[in-house]
């Protein structure tokens, strides 16, 4: 993409954010021919929600790949939190802070819902062979605690009656929300959220909105897939848009949208209509 | 009591029925009912093992002979024994209680030994790495015959178990009218038996074992929330072969000898047949299995011999039946005796 077709604002907004929580440069990953990612520098701001747009197949699952470490890239560097981490395994992401979900949910079928959030809050020392077997006070303890604040981050999502329910007992929208709080119960700095709000109802959409938004005025930062424009655009702070896998254009919400080709590649039939 | 652990209970009587059934009551029947325990006893031992790995971790070992093989050969190989062609007599090296020690460590080395290359591929090819390093176990063990005795083997080394047996067995067994010998074999068996399934059931109550659990389901997920798979799958094959060579120490115990002949692919799949006739992933499933599976074998056995008379061909089919059984088992009822569906159907 040449700079001269990017829209000023974008410039302006790099310029003022020079110290991103995340950073992806050359960023790219070809499958056999086809290059799903080819991304030349994003940004994500240090703080808020960063929206992360664009038409199915533009490559925003396998951009989530390539941050979390799911995937290798072809080319190019993630820095996170001022660390190159291009080379690290997806767990080492996440233990300092890293946290992705996935569009198609990946919930532990076999354990019930409190089980899952117990994976997701237990830090890996706990989970050690020797600490469960010589400090067994010490992790029932850990356990105890984790279960107080999963009950209660289910009970803000509205499936805390489902916390002895088997994962593959819930339906697609409980699964979507069981991975979300699943993720916090990490303690993430950075949450990747990918297609959080597919499947789920309107009014609890509305409170993952909050939610989110609840995180975020916490200090947390998220990047959000998500296909419900109307309220990524009313949650996120920024927007980067992506198509074929090209950054097509990212700024303030409300430039972004008001952006031609944005409108064309993206909102297109509907704006056409 | 849960229907599922009466409807186990009677299997489990209807089983020691119909051994003693078969054998009249009378005073031979607990004789023969001894043998039978026995080796329930041992290879439900390695089922334990195998559940660990298999049942909990999700981790396909279609080798696990191969953990017997070497807590056999290390458990006699320090022991008082004769070996080779000429039964050459060997001093003991140490205790059996520590030969038993390092039996378990030395099967636990293997395990790791197997998984560091093997456990970052699909399980399947782990599955297919262990069939493999079970028959080179097995070959080395012919081969290298100033070691292992060769196609001779080992023998004479039972007395470091029966030195250690205690009065009241000798008692016990005068009364039930049985071997002594055999009776002690048996007590430690199924004592062993106890303590591994109790271990086990307790590793799986805490958050190790719940991380075993959720690394089966989706090692993906697991990765996404910072845990690494890689030790804990290590770990569980490790564990699961220490009680695997443990197992192979008392096998040896019950043949008396130990040779390469002994420790044969089979052996593999008689403990999956144990694991999955109790039920994968439970706790009491391996012991119950054992009972069934050995009872149904040695009783189909006698049936058949009845009608076709002794021979291979009778030998033969008591196979054919206890596999035709096991399909069935699958098919209808694919969570075995004590196992939970959840555990091993996908979909229900
Ligand atoms: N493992 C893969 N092998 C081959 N091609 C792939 C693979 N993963 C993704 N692709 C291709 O990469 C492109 C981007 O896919 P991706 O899943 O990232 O899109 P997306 O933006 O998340 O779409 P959606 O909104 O539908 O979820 C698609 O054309 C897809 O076919
Ligand atoms: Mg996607």
């Amino acid at each position: 993409m040449s700079s001269s077709s990017e829209p000023a604002t974008t410039v302006t907004a790099v310029a003022e954010r020079p110290r991103g929580i995340l950073q992806l440069d050359t960023l790219s990953k070809s499958f056999g021919g086809l290059t799903a990612v080819d991304i030349e520098h994003v940004e994500v701001p240090d703080s808020g929600v960063t929206a992360l747009i664009g038409p199915n197949g533009a490559g925003k699952t396998t951009a989530f790949d390539l941050i979390s470490g799911f995937v290798a890239p072809s080319t190019g560097n993630v820095t996170f939190a001022g660390q190159v981490v291009t080379h690290w395994s997806p767990e080492r992401r996440a233990r300092h802070g890293l946290v992705r979900t996935f569009q198609l949910t990946r919930v532990f079928d076999r354990l019930t819902v409190m089980e899952n959030m117990l994976i997701g809050a237990m830090p890996s020392t706990h989970m050690r062979l020797t600490d469960s077997i010589l400090r067994p006070a010490m992790t029932r303890r850990a356990v105890r605690q984790n279960r107080d604040k999963a009950m209660e981050l289910l009970r803000s999502v509205r499936i805390d009656h489902m916390a002895d329910a088997l994962g593959r007992e819930l339906s697609g929208g409980q699964k979507k929300l069981v991975e979300y709080s699943r993720a916090l119960m990490c303690d993430p700095t950075l949450l990747l959220l990918d297609e959080p709000l597919a499947g789920v109802t309107p009014p609890v959409r509305e409170e993952m909105v909050e939610h989110i938004r609840a995180f975020v005025d916490e200090g947390g930062v998220i990047v959000l897939v998500e296909h419900d424009l109307p309220r990524v655009m009313r949650v996120a702070d920024h927007v980067v848009v992506l198509d074929r896998g090209r950054v097509l254009a990212q700024g303030r919400p409300d430039v972004v949208t008001s952006d031609e080709r944005v409108l064309q590649a993206y909102l297109g039939s509907a704006h056409h209509e | 009591m849960t229907r599922q652990r009466i409807v186990a209970l009677l299997v489990l009587v209807a089983c020691l029925l119909w051994i003693l059934g078969s054998n009249g009551f009378g005073v031979g029947a607990a004789a023969a009912l001894l043998p039978v325990l026995t080796t329930a006893g041992v290879y439900a031992v390695g089922g334990v093992g195998l559940n660990l790995q298999y049942g909990h971790g999700g981790l396909l070992n279609f080798g696990f002979v191969a953990f017997m093989t070497v807590g056999a050969y290390v458990m006699v190989l320090l022991l008082p024994h004769r070996s080779g062609p000429g039964a050459t007599v060997a001093e003991g090296v140490v205790p059996l209680p520590v030969a038993l020690v390092l039996a378990t460590l030395a099967a636990a080395f293997l395990g790791l030994l197997c998984g560091i290359p093997a456990i970052r591929l699909r399980s399947d090819y782990l599955a297919i790495v262990m069939i493999a390093v079970a028959e080179i176990l097995r070959i080395l063990a012919r081969d290298i015959p100033s070691v292992t005795g060769g196609v001779h083997g080992v023998l004479n080394y039972s007395d470091s178990l029966q030195d250690l047996r205690p009065e009241f067995v000798d008692g016990l067994a005068d009364a039930l009218n049985v071997q002594a010998f055999q009776l002690w074999l048996c007590v430690v068996a199924w004592a062993s038996l106890v303590a591994v399934t109790l271990l086990v059931k307790g590793l799986m109550q805490t958050p190790w074992g719940l991380m075993l659990k959720a690394v089966r389901d989706d090692e993906l997920a697991v990765r996404s929330l910072g845990k690494s798979p890689t030790v804990l799958k290590l770990q569980a094959l490790a564990l699961g072969g220490a009680i695997g060579g443990l197992a192979g120490g008392l096998l040896a115990f019950q043949l008396s000898q130990v040779n390469p002949d002994v420790f044969i692919p089979q052996i593999t799949f008689f403990i999956f047949a144990i694991v999955t006739l109790g039920g994968t992933g439970s706790t009491w499933g391996p012991a119950l299995g054992a009972v069934v599976f050995w009872t149904l074998l040695t009783e189909s056995g006698a049936l058949v011999s009845q009608v076709l008379g002794s021979g291979t061909a009778a030998s033969a089919t008591r196979y054919v039946i206890v596999g035709v059984l096991l399909v069935l088992l699958i098919n209808f009822r694919p969570q075995g005796l004590l196992g939970r569906r959840r555990d091993v159907v996908l979909e229900f």
